[in-house]
């Protein structure tokens, strides 16, 4: 494994631009495993994430608690506000409705309509960048099936024109810290953290599930 | 894994008029910031890829329930209000059952049934189905996105002015009122008349009908549009493919659709001649989709008639 920095070069906005890089990495191994989606629950949830863990292994540093990567850096340029829209269809209730459907109540309940304002943003650069310990090829060839990121990827944000993996210099607690500052969440007890604060989140993906946080040290 | 992006250049046919809000009686076009070749950042028209989605959305439900044969009955195929909202808006989470469990055999049947849910995405049974498609915004070919060899897109922007003439103003309208409502028109017209002359409304407010306007892209501009999909079986891309095919043929994108805007149609990627474009990987010829992909999908969903229909009278959505 050799010190990497990776970089997103992406084409117009993203929504939500902190995408851990062992997440995403784990999402491209679910897919290449043809597994159902990495949400499903239950013990298949966890023979599934040992599967993942194993696999993301071979192409990024495990440290025993985490998989040696940074968090994203970036720095937002500009932000615009959209709205994510939903309507009940009724037009299509007036003509394909059942009898039954004699009133719809759009103002409340499961059909009302909602105009619920977001924003997404310009990066400085159009650019995100990741430090980890990884095999390069293998890092390459699993993100180049990337080809979006961030949320609302189905409205075309977040697209990935470029990605870019170099061998880059190492420095002491590379990738996790720089100057005994954390540049992820690490265990409080990890060696050579110094500045921090303590915050509950999550060392290894699943990211989005917030029943497995723990206290971290935090930057 | 194969993913594949579909790039298309269309045409307006008809103006185009996608409003984002109303300042007063005027609505504005719907514009998004987008990065410029120089790296600055710059509002330029959009049609927005929510929009083009439910596009997409609509015709592939329609072309599911045509297929399977629901929609021949003459009173409809009598959905319930769940299955339209699962048809034509995704579905909701109800809060019925719980929704951190996928149950995925019943992911699977649904996919199956439903093909266009299992492209698009949705809500059905307490459980969100990730879709397959990513659907960018319409972009307006203009000098600040594609360069100089393009207009513009404040010289390819009309300003639309129409009014709304009230017709009980019209004499020949007013004979067609019974006696009361003509009484309550000349009572309404009378305190009118009071009113102005006695300097309460203006003398410039006499006879004024309802002005509003709107701004719309003119016919003849072009516009970019992108979809990337991933991993389709060969019934999802049938249906992606009859869906597209259903959305250039019969869709109207944006507002004003009643007085013929938004009539779009697919160019051919190659024939224009525009750099953005060359890296183009796949074409996507709508003109020239062939019939297998509806036979196909006509015999799928034609052994699932009953299925979907039992899917969309029993659906929690």
């Amino acid at each position: 494994m050799t010190p990497l920095q990776i970089i997103a070069v992406l084409d117009g906005q993203i929504m939500d631009p902190k995408v851990r890089l062992d997440g995403l990495l784990a999402a491209v191994s679910a897919e290449r495993l043809g597994m159902p989606p990495v949400h499903a629950s239950g013990t298949e949830l966890d023979r599934h994430l040992e599967e993942l863990r194993s696999e993301v292994a071979k192409i990024l540093q495990w440290e025993g608690r985490f998989f040696l990567c940074s968090d994203p850096s970036f720095e937002v340029e500009e932000w615009e506000r959209r709205h994510i829209t939903k309507r009940f269809p009724t037009d299509r209730a007036a003509t394909q409705g059942s009898e039954k459907v004699r009133r719809i109540e759009i103002s409340t309940g499961l059909s009302k309509n909602y105009r619920i304002p977001a924003r997404a943003c310009f990066l400085r650069d159009d650019r995100i960048i990741w430090h980890a310990l990884g095999e390069q090829a293998a890092v390459l060839s699993a993100l180049g099936e990337v080809l979006y990121l961030g949320k609302k990827r189905s409205l075309g944000l977040g697209k990935v024109r470029d990605w870019k993996v170099v061998p880059c210099e190492s420095w002491a607690g590379f990738p996790v810290l720089r100057d005994g500052v954390p540049l992820r969440a690490v265990p409080v007890d990890y060696p050579g953290v110094q500045m921090h604060r303590i915050a509950l989140d999550t060392l290894v993906f699943p990211h989005w599930d917030h029943t497995r946080k723990v206290p971290c040290a935090v930057a | 894994m194969s993913k594949t992006t579909l790039k298309f250049i269309v045409e307006a046919m008809s103006p185009i008029s996608q409003a984002e809000g109303v300042q007063g009686n005027h609505s504005v076009l719907m514009m998004r910031k987008q990065r410029l070749a120089d790296g600055t950042i710059e509002k330029v028209p959009i049609v927005s890829s929510d929009s083009m989605r439910h596009g997409l959305r609509e015709c592939g439900a329609e072309i599911c329930l045509g297929l399977a044969g629901l929609l021949d009955c003459p009173e409809g195929p009598q959905l319930t209000e769940s299955a339209l909202r699962l048809l034509y808006s995704g579905g909701m989470l109800t809060g019925r059952g719980d929704a951190s469990v996928i149950k995925i055999d019943r992911w699977r049947e649904v996919c199956e049934t439903l093909p266009i849910l299992s492209l698009m995405g949705g809500c059905i049974d307490a459980m969100m189905l990730p879709g397959k498609l990513q659907v960018g915004d319409l972009v307006l070919l203009c000098t600040e996105t594609a360069g100089e060899s393009y207009h513009p897109w404040r010289d390819q922007m009309d300003h639309v002015q129409r009014v709304r003439f009230d017709v009980t103003r019209d004499p020949h309208k007013q004979r067609l009122l019974s006696e009361g409502a003509r009484a309550s028109v000349d009572q309404r017209l009378l305190g009118k008349e009071t009113a102005r002359a006695s300097g309460e409304i203006a003398a410039e407010d006499r006879g004024r009908p309802m002005p509003h306007s709107h701004e719309v892209i003119c016919a003849g501009s072009l516009w970019s549009w992108e979809l990337t999909h991933n991993t389709l079986t060969e019934i999802e891309l049938a249906t992606l493919n009859l869906s597209l095919a259903l959305f250039f043929h019969s869709w109207r994108i944006g507002g004003k659709r009643g007085t013929g805007h938004g009539h779009i149609r697919a160019v051919k990627a190659e024939s224009v001649s525009l750099p953005r474009f060359s890296e183009l990987k796949t074409d996507c010829d709508v003109s020239a989709l062939s019939t297998s992909h509806k036979t196909l999908l006509e015999t799928h969903m034609q052994a699932r008639k009953d299925a979907l229909a039992e899917l969309l009278a029993k659906v929690d959505a």
